[in-house]
């Protein structure tokens, strides 16, 4: 493996505050750069949490998280986030909540300029949701909102994006726009790491695949780890891939 | 396109309202009730010495503080349903107004005849009543973070209030009562040149520096995570809004007592008006906030021969708008 650790993690140790059972329990493991990364698991397992200490607004218990590439414990180096849900406060327009995406770049004591209106409307035109510009958060459907919510991220022209569970509620036709929108921007070099509960979505995405279990572990590699043990392991339920014109099939085998 | 055209209405929104505050302005500086009820003429004006004696230590003053007062309530409630994400968050909810109201009870009734003693207290409670509030939420076991501070800020008004109940029981009734009294129902009669040599500045650079910060505002309104991904430091931005509109509120209600619906109100019609981002909110709420207030101190000092208590008008003025536009503009709700 030449490619440059994105993230490297060592015996991380994670319970939250007042809980008593730990999420991970010496958690270690590679992330590498410049790949789509699925991380993959039943409820409960600990994706959203990896993916916050990640990011870096949880801090693990004990353990290192390092990379390669860029200074972790500098804010602005470009690593968006997209939670599963979002609650916003106020009914934001879609041009408004995308400028979001520019809060980095622009100082305390100043607003955005015309360099970041330029910036968001060539990544609105890119998406292609010139059409949705105007209108409120509100008034979009989840898909549309999703689609708002990867705008928001180009604009903050990150090198990392993680998302966490980016298709769930989602029906086939805004999935392939977002897994569509998902791929267009790691040709460009982002590095993406989602997490899922649908392997089929994970390999149809991604190169590099981490299988949490709930509590006991991980399995990290490519797409030869998606088979009918480990799934079956992870997913406590018995499971069978298929491949048809290369595409991962998975059927409940009891 | 689109953002274009809400730019150029912003424009005429900031520009109409800042000519309707100049208008009312004037009317509010000429409109009194000397030498009698209704508008004062030039002749008067160039003439009558009392008059010019009255409007510039007295009604000047009173104006420019009816002004302080709508500017920083208004703003004061932006900031707070902004960092709360929450168009029902008033500064009264969390305990600041009923703590001033105690902390300035307590001033008169220890006999503190400087009046900066007693805004210092109002403050000092005024504080007070937040940073308790914020203690009692993160002891409360129910409900979401918001509805926990929510609630401790009600019970913590009732402490307040309950000890300003005790206060007033406890002062002499023929001088320290009817000052306390003055507290609760809030006016501007007693307001001199004196009182806001130390205010004005302290609120006027606050307000700048928040038409400064008025886009940034609208980060509070981001969950914590995705503020970190853009390198927000969520907690602390919020916490420091918030210190600004308590300082805000606190020095405000230090000498007008509790003026209620302002902060309330003001945000919510920006909102319906011009959206919610608060780098268009934050000019339109102050200037919106300085004519109510303005209208509704006019009404106070002019309607009757006696003063009507400022709450009164901003109250009754302020909850009809509350009813009329949230019962036409529901969808803006989140």
């Amino acid at each position: 493996m030449n490619r440059d650790f994105l993230y490297s993690l060592e015996k991380i140790y994670y319970t939250y505050p007042g809980n008593i059972k730990s999420v991970f329990s010496g958690l270690s493991l590679h992330i590498e750069s410049g790949v789509v990364t699925a991380i993959l698991g039943k409820n409960g397992c600990g994706k959203s949490t990896l993916l916050k200490l990640l990011l870096g607004v949880l801090k693990p218990d004990s353990g290192t998280i390092k990379s390669d590439n860029f200074n972790f414990t500098d804010r602005t180096s470009g690593v968006a986030f997209l939670p599963q849900t979002e609650f916003l406060g106020f009914d934001y327009s879609v041009w408004e909540y995308v400028l979001f995406g520019r809060v980095p770049f622009i100082n305390y004591f100043s607003s955005p300029k015309k360099y970041d209106y330029n910036w968001v409307s060539s990544v609105i035109n890119e998406l292609g949701l010139q059409s949705l510009k105007g209108k409120k958060i509100n008034q979009l459907s989840g898909g549309e909102f999703q689609r708002v919510r990867i705008a928001r991220a180009f604009a903050q022209n990150p090198r990392v994006l993680l998302l966490d569970e980016p298709t769930t509620y989602l029906d086939l036709y805004h999935r392939k726009l977002i897994i569509d929108s998902l791929k267009e921007l790691h040709q460009k070099g982002v590095s993406i790491i989602f997490a899922t509960h649908d392997p089929m979505e994970a390999a149809n995405l991604a190169e590099n695949f981490i299988l949490l279990y709930k509590g006991r572990g991980v399995i990290v590699g490519k797409k030869d780890v998606l088979n009918d043990k480990n799934l079956s392991d992870i997913f406590s339920i018995s499971l069978k891939t298929t491949i048809v014109n290369k595409q991962l099939f998975v059927t409940n085998n009891e | 396109m689109v953002a274009y055209q809400s730019f150029r209405f912003l424009k005429h929104i900031n520009l109409f309202l800042f000519f309707t505050l100049l208008i009312v302005l004037l009317f509010s500086i000429i409109l009194g009730r000397y030498p009698k009820p209704g508008f004062v003429s030039y002749e008067v004006l160039l003439n009558d010495q009392l008059a010019k004696n009255l409007i510039l230590s007295l009604r000047v003053p009173r104006i420019v503080s009816a002004l302080l007062l709508g500017f920083s309530l208004s703003l004061a409630g932006l900031i707070m349903q902004t960092a709360f994400r929450n168009p029902l968050v008033d500064p009264g909810f969390l305990g600041v107004s009923q703590g001033a109201a105690f902390g300035a009870a307590l001033g008169i009734i220890l006999g503190l005849t400087n009046r900066l003693y007693t805004q210092g207290l109002a403050i000092l409670f005024a504080i007070l009543g937040l940073a308790l509030s914020f203690w009692i939420s993160r002891r409360v076991k129910f409900g979401g973070q918001i509805l926990r501070l929510v609630l401790s800020g009600i019970a913590v008004s009732a402490f307040f209030s309950a000890g300003v109940g005790i206060l007033k029981y406890l002062a002499d009734p023929v001088q320290q009562l009817p000052e306390i009294v003055f507290w609760l129902l809030g006016g501007l009669w007693a307001v001199k040149w004196d009182d806001l040599i130390f205010i004005l500045p302290i609120i006027s650079s606050v307000i700048v520096v928040t038409i400064l910060l008025r886009w940034r505002l609208n980060v509070l309104t981001l969950s914590q995570e995705v503020a970190f991904s853009l390198g927000v430091d969520k907690n602390r931005e919020t916490l420091g809004m918030i210190l600004i509109s308590v300082i805000i509120t606190a020095l405000v209600v230090s000498y007008s007592g509790i003026v209620s619906w302002i902060g309330l109100v003001i945000p919510n019609i920006s909102r319906i008006l011009i959206g919610a981002d608060t780098e268009k909110t934050v000019p339109v709420t102050i200037m919106l906030g300085g004519i109510f207030a303005l209208i509704c101190d006019d009404l106070a000092r002019t309607l009757l021969a006696g003063e009507i208590p400022l709450s009164i008008f901003t109250a009754l003025l302020g909850a009809s708008i509350f009813i009329i536009i949230f019962s036409i503009k529901r969808e803006s709700l989140p």
